[in-house]
């Protein structure tokens, strides 16, 4: 038994009483207790009788195109001519003088072979041919842009004190967060809210605001600002669907804080699809979310009705300021070369200065599990799942928006997996896209030319390693891998079609951010360990990768029982070599630890508990660290280290917690 | 009381609540293995499932296809799990991280303390597939997550779990 199917067997067969309370007679005596719900008839939903009518027509068509003796059933689809009928079916379904019809045809298509193939495997990963047995390699891009940023000077007018900003990818391009400031204010997102807070006397702290998500089912995924402007990107459910399945969708909203006691929503956008990711690049707005299509709705005895249902709902539409669903344009889906996949990866562009009714979109039946975003290129990424023994394991969309419209330039391939949930593993550079990812012998680092074709392969790196750590750097990319030490790798891109290894570094523990600092020099944040492996210590390493063949750990900090947040929003940069991490410990209030790097050497220089509990963000405004998390902030003098300031969000009248009010 | 599936919501959907527990009792089990495993907590698995229950009970008129049940109450169940785990980080401010005793789950202490060291989405999707028998895409409609986040998380999940148990 392999070990999927062991965990499987142990959480099945493990002994569990259902206890008293829960037994049939049991709930059988609260149910008679409770009323039921009344439902509302729901607008639009579609009349009764035109609906069966149109059963009724679509039976009607496929029994008289399929004739008789083809039995629609699920032994027809395992022999030859599996093609030709599915066509039929998929052919007889939809309407040839439907804009969508290559679109539904597709869907129709996968719809059909995947109910063959389930018949005829069982684990969870049917569709797939990933061999998960197999160890993780190396791997990771990162493209690092210049050198780290100085305090950020402020973008709008009014707030002229200096502050930190989100640590991002590539600059210019700029990430959601849950914690954003403009020097005067900081914004805090969770849930359904974000809070705004007035830090400009941090002995005084006060929230002056607080914006409240479009209703409905949404969560926060993060936050921009620009200029005077709050705009949230989040995820939500709805529950509209007769089978009572909920539908999915991705949304972002504009609030103007002119008045910041009292901001006001001027735009609202919602998409088909699960929350993928977002970027803000020259004042637009890009959301990418992935809309898979429902088919484990259909899973039914009737074929021919499955596929009507599906047919109807399988096309992704959005709406603006809470109107009518508009079907996204059939000119803007794209069906890639093997069109085999159950998930449209939706991009919608929105220009913040002036949103529109009409936003810029485009779609691709090719997946979405995560993105880089360049200023002007979009690379969105997928598992294709469905397996020909020549299919790829992991497709890259390429998508221009830099004119304000998008251009679907190229598709590429790589074999291999993910390790990470953010988008360093990838970068562009010079044109040239580069991805490093986890192989079946090794990591392995793909370089793909401005048409995303493959240029370059770098393979087998660190066979039986797990990649835990990716940056790249212009010409170079850092890779760690991990498996009882931590090689750290310097890999050579100078010439994307032959990417080299240069050098490593073994070390124990391992870093999982690779942040440059100043030249030659490098930080990692991880944990620590000794040669037989980690040791439950966070630790911060100085790396010096002036000479790449000879990479060395300049010098160390550790600390015992606590772990460092790798998330790359975690760590602030704040220039002259000084920067900060986030600590949560076992023993004590998690904490900010302030760092600056002094010649060959890391000295921490301060640290900003935070209020009870975990820690999120760390928030620098002139010589004030600020301690966020969800239970409120802390302020401190960033020279003496002193409080200075404290804000509880649970302290009577400061909180906002959606419907709930919550009475301490 | 017996009946095939239709029937009985069908039943329930008027206000019988024999009908309903007898739905309930076909699910009951896996709903409440479900629950402890993905809460850590017995207590908080019970609660879970009686208010997802009686939640459902109220609903029912709501669930138009009757073969989908399963999935709808499974949904209903995550969902209460989902909410208790959110009110125990909210009450237990000075508490430390999960450390020293899991309640008696009936695993093996290294798993148990493995699966509580996932973040509480990738446990989800461990035991939707694990103990409700789910696919991919099912638990991607239950998690509003998109089918192939579901199956990347399943597999950092599934190495996590065999480095922890190795």
């Amino acid at each position: 038994m392999d070990f999927e199917e062991k965990l499987k067997k142990e959480l099945t067969d493990a002994p569990v009483t259902l206890p008293d309370s829960l037994s049939k007679e049991n709930i059988a005596h609260m149910a008679q207790n409770a009323p039921q719900e009344i439902l509302p008839m729901k607008r639009g939903r579609r009349h009764p009788v035109l609906r069966d009518f149109a059963y009724a027509v679509a039976a009607l068509i496929l029994l008289i195109a399929l004739g008789t003796g083809i039995d629609v059933g699920y032994r027809f689809f395992y022999n030859q001519r599996l093609e030709r009928q599915v066509q039929t079916v998929a052919e007889k379904t939809v309407e040839p003088d439907d804009p969508y019809a290559s679109v539904r045809q597709a869907v129709l298509t996968q719809y059909l072979e995947s109910r063959a193939d389930q018949r005829r495997k069982s684990s969870f990963f049917a569709e797939d041919l990933f061999g998960w047995g197999i160890k993780y390699a190396v791997g990771g891009l990162g493209a690092a842009a210049d050198v780290d940023a100085e305090f950020g000077a402020a973008s709008d007018q009014n707030a002229a004190a200096a502050h930190s900003e989100t640590n991002v990818q590539v600059k210019g391009v700029d990430e959601a967060d849950i914690v954003k400031t403009d020097g005067r204010y900081i914004y805090y997102g969770s849930g359904t809210e974000i809070r705004v807070v007035d830090a400009s006397d941090p002995a005084r702290m006060r929230q002056t605001g607080l914006i409240r998500l479009p209703a409905g089912n949404v969560s926060l995924e993060g936050l921009y600002l620009t200029g005077k402007r709050v705009v949230a990107v989040f995820s939500g459910l709805t529950q509209e669907r007769e089978d009572g399945g909920a539908e999915i969708f991705t949304g972002c909203a504009i609030y103007d804080l002119t008045d910041p006691a009292a901001p006001k929503e001027v735009y609202q956008y919602s998409v088909d699809g699960s929350f993928t990711d977002s970027r803000v690049v020259d004042n637009r707005l890009l959301l990418v979310s992935g809309f898979s299509v429902p088919y484990y709705a259909y899973n039914e005895e009737d074929v021919a009705e499955a596929c009507e249902a599906l047919s109807g709902a399988c096309i992704p539409g959005y709406r603006v300021n809470g109107g009518e669903k508009t079907q996204l344009p059939a000119e803007d889906i794209v069906l890639p070369r093997d069109g085999d996949c159950d998930t449209f990866a939706i991009a919608t562009l929105i220009d913040l200065s002036a949103p529109s009714d009409t936003p810029e979109t485009v779609s691709v039946l090719a997946g979405a599990s995560k993105i880089w975003c360049g200023r002007e290129n979009l690379y969105i990424t997928a598992y294709s799942y469905w397996h020909g023994t020549d299919s790829p394991d992991y497709t890259i969309e390429k998508f221009r928006f830099a004119d304000g419209v998008f251009q679907r330039v190229g598709e590429g391939a790589a074999d291999g997996w993910e390790f990470s949930e953010n988008s360093y593993n990838m970068d562009e550079y010079n044109g040239y896209f580069r991805i490093a990812m986890n192989a079946s012998d090794g990591a392995a680092v793909y370089v793909f030319n401005e048409k995303m074709e493959r240029v370059g392969y770098l393979g087998g790196i660190a066979p039986g390693e797990q990649i835990y750590g990716v940056r790249f750097d212009g010409d170079r990319a850092y890779l760690v891998t991990f498996y009882q030490t931590d090689p750290l790798f310097t890999i050579d891109l100078s010439d994307p079609k032959e990417p080299k290894l240069l050098g490593d570094l073994e070390i124990p523990g391992y870093s999982a951010y690779l942040h440059p600092v100043a030249d030659g020099l490098m930080v990692g944040v991880g944990a620590d360990g000794t040669q037989d492996g980690l040791n439950g210590g966070a630790k911060v390493s100085l790396y010096d990768v002036s000479d790449p063949e000879n990479p060395v750990e300049l010098d160390v900090w550790t600390r015992p029982n606590a772990w460092a947040d790798s998330d790359p929003h975690a760590f602030v940069s704040l220039g002259n070599g000084m920067f900060s991490v986030n600590v949560d410990t076992y023993d004590q209030d998690a904490f900010i630890a302030l760092f600056r790097v002094e010649g060959n050497t890391l000295r921490q220089i301060g640290q900003y508990a935070f209020l009870s509990g975990r820690s999120q963000r760390a928030v620098f405004i002139e010589q004030t660290v600020f301690a966020v998390n969800d239970m409120g902030l802390l302020a401190y003098d960033g020279a003496t280290a002193e409080r200075v300031g404290r804000f509880s969000f649970y302290e009577s009248g400061n909180y906002g917690y959606g419907d709930d009010v919550i009475d301490y | 009381m017996t009946g095939d599936i239709k029937t009985l919501v069908q039943s329930a959907s008027s206000g019988d609540a024999d009908a309903f527990a007898s739905l309930y009792e076909m699910y009951a089990q896996d709903a409440y293995r479900y629950a402890l495993y993905l809460t850590g907590q017995p207590q908080d698995a019970e609660d879970a499932v009686q208010n997802a229950a009686m939640k459902a009970f109220r609903g029912i008129r709501a669930l138009k296809k009757p073969d989908s049940f399963k999935s709808w109450f499974m949904r209903i169940v995550h969902s209460a799990c989902m909410d208790a785990l959110r009110q125990r980080r909210t009450e237990s401010i000075d508490a430390l991280p999960e450390t020293a005793e899991t309640p008696e789950l009936g695993l093996r202490s290294d798993l148990a303390q493995a699966l509580a060291a996932l973040d509480d989405q990738s446990r989800s999707i461990v035991l939707l597939q694990a103990v409700a028998g789910y696919r991919s895409r099912e638990i991607a409609q239950m998690l509003g997550l998109n089918a192939n986040t579901v199956r990347s998380k399943y597999a950092r999940a599934l190495e996590k779990l065999r480095a922890a148990l190795s």
